[in-house]
């Protein structure tokens, strides 16, 4: 089948690309949570150094998901190639209230980012699996959801990377909500 | 696996492991002879060897043939120079021990630096058996104790080591500091080297400062190489080029405004999408990328012939991919692509032939890199 005549088939069946970029502080749980919609299955991650990208597709949307290492001194190198991101996934590690601050004011940083002003943002509050972790409202209310992301479409989403809870819901919100890019 | 990490992975199942592991043990086995009689004919020891006969034509063949694996890190000791500039920084690194102690006012660590190496260490080589915490005991003491109320098992002795590296190690070169990838490529030391953390301080000096010099800078130059390499795969593997080129012709000539966002410095050419993907072939000397057994002999090669052996390997790696490369229709795929191919090249002895025989990357030589950087 010609590539023309499948996107077609394409619109009309309602399938679409979506593009996302997953940050979030290291250790978060980001490459587990991209393996677990990749695979289905847990796997023992280590530091990204990089990116590590996966298609996944679910629900008649192709997820392209670029999952970014986690150390901010590498980011630099590639911010420059975020322009087209449809979808934000930022991963907080709900189970770190040290470093909640950290996140918020890295999560500004990169939502106030003229390449990010048309992205939708899903925040999954991570690893509620463990018994004392902040709930999504904690989440949203530490993470001044209302004030820095007041300029976009956004939603926090409980998940346990490790169990894979969450983490579609959390895609079935972004497939509902993007918006097709004007062709 | 011989080395202490798992066989097989999400990308090479054991039983592709295993038939591959039969031919290649025996291949081991007759390197190591021919290995013996090398430094039996140089008058050179083998039990335990920290001399190894002097460069030339015959020793590089051997080396890119791969290094006996219990002598490898001294190998790559030698043949860096390693015993030259111990000498040179005699109890530098103790020193440098002492100093992280301290705390930051007084010459010590930074405290970034220092949390930064902590969450990293439990998180190199989880899978290797060398890396894992003893599995906790049960405490006869008290059987009614839950298992959540039990200490966690005390870190390996190999961890310590590496926490005592990086701290040194950044404490020394502040122009660095700690940069994700230093933990796998210090672990990897470390284990090859039996713990010797001296040793694997030198060997990590002589990898930022020789091999890859600003790679892990804190203004990191990473861009630099791959650049090279993309300049590199342009001439040599055109065919691929042309499916992974996907710079924006407008980016040539980019309009007000789209060029030059805060902190990116000068404008540089943009590197097209996929070659970020190359950025741990550099940055962790292709650990995680390839293989581990074809990691080591990339670091065998690395050692004894310099940082050309990266871009040699790498230009290989596209090589070797090309098929696959061409074979993509949907141009979302490429970097997918790209970022699993190496992880599958089991097949060290086919993916360093295509390294050094095929015409054309010989030409890829120091004086070239160097130049190009």
């Amino acid at each position: 089948m010609g590539g023309g005549l499948s996107k077609l088939m394409d619109k009309i069946f309602g399938s679409k690309e979506m593009r996302l970029l997953m940050l979030g502080l290291d250790a978060a749980g980001k490459t587990t949570i991209l393996y677990n919609l990749k695979l289905e299955q847990n796997v023992t991650t280590i530091p990204t150094v990089g990116f590590n990208v996966e298609t996944v597709t679910y629900k008649n949307t192709k997820f392209n998901v670029w999952d970014v290492g986690g150390q901010d001194k590498i980011r630099p190198l590639w911010r420059h190639y975020f322009s087209g991101t449809q979808g934000l996934v930022f991963v907080v590690d709900s189970n770190d209230r040290e470093r909640v601050e950290e996140a918020r004011s890295e999560l500004q940083r990169i939502i106030q980012d003229r390449e990010m002003k048309d992205a939708l943002l899903l925040v999954f509050a991570n690893k509620q699996d463990i018994k004392n972790a902040m709930r999504p409202d904690e989440v949203s209310r530490r993470l001044k959801l209302d004030e820095i992301a007041r300029d976009h479409l956004w939603k926090v989403e409980p998940s346990c990377a490790t169990t894979g809870e969450g983490i579609f819901e959390g895609l079935t919100w972004l497939s509902n909500n993007v918006k097709l890019p004007n062709k | 696996d011989r080395y202490g990490f798992k066989k097989s992975n999400q990308y090479i199942s054991k039983a592709e492991y295993d038939a591959w592991n039969t031919n290649y043990t025996q291949y081991i086995e007759r390197r190591r002879k021919k290995w013996y009689a090398l430094m039996r004919a140089y008058g050179l020891m083998t039990d335990d060897p920290i001399r190894f006969p002097p460069k030339s034509e015959k020793v590089k063949r051997y080396v890119r043939k791969g290094i006996p694996p219990e002598w490898r890190g001294a190998a790559w000791f030698w043949y860096a120079g390693g015993p030259g500039r111990l000498a040179r920084m005699q109890g530098v690194y103790w020193e440098l021990v002492r100093r992280c102690e301290k705390p930051e006012d007084e010459g010590g660590l930074n405290d970034a630096d220092r949390e930064h190496i902590e969450r990293d260490l439990h998180r190199t080589f989880p899978d290797n058996i060398s890396f894992k915490p003893d599995p906790p005991t049960t405490p006869l003491s008290s059987p009614e104790s839950s298992p959540e109320s039990w200490p966690d098992p005390p870190d390996p002795p190999i961890l310590n080591s590496l926490r005592r590296v990086l701290r040194a190690f950044a404490l020394h070169n502040p122009q660095i500091g700690y940069c994700q990838s230093l933990n796998f490529i210090a672990g990897l030391l470390l284990l090859f080297l039996k713990s010797d953390e001296e040793k694997a301080f030198i060997l990590l000096d002589v990898i930022t400062s020789v091999h890859l010099p600003g790679t892990h800078a804190r203004v990191l130059e990473a861009n630099v190489d791959i650049g090279v390499l993309m300049d590199l795969l342009r001439e040599h593997l055109p065919a691929v080029w042309n499916r992974i080129d996907d710079g924006d012709p407008a980016d040539l000539n980019p309009a007000p405004g789209k060029r030059g966002a805060p902190g990116l410095g000068p404008a540089q050419p943009r590197l097209p999408t996929v070659s970020l993907a190359t950025t741990p072939w550099f940055m962790s000397l292709f650990i995680g990328t390839l293989p581990i057994e074809s990691t080591l002999r990339v670091w065998d090669s690395l050692f004894y012939e310099g940082s050309k052996t990266l871009f040699r390997v790498s230009l290989a790696i596209f090589k070797l991919g090309e098929p696959s490369i061409r074979a993509i229709e949907d141009p979302m795929e490429v970097f997918q692509v790209v970022q699993t191919l190496p992880r599958k090249m089991l097949d060290v002895n086919m993916l360093m032939e295509a390294c050094w025989k095929r015409k054309g990357f010989g030409s890829v030589n120091q004086e070239l890199i160097d130049e190009r950087r």
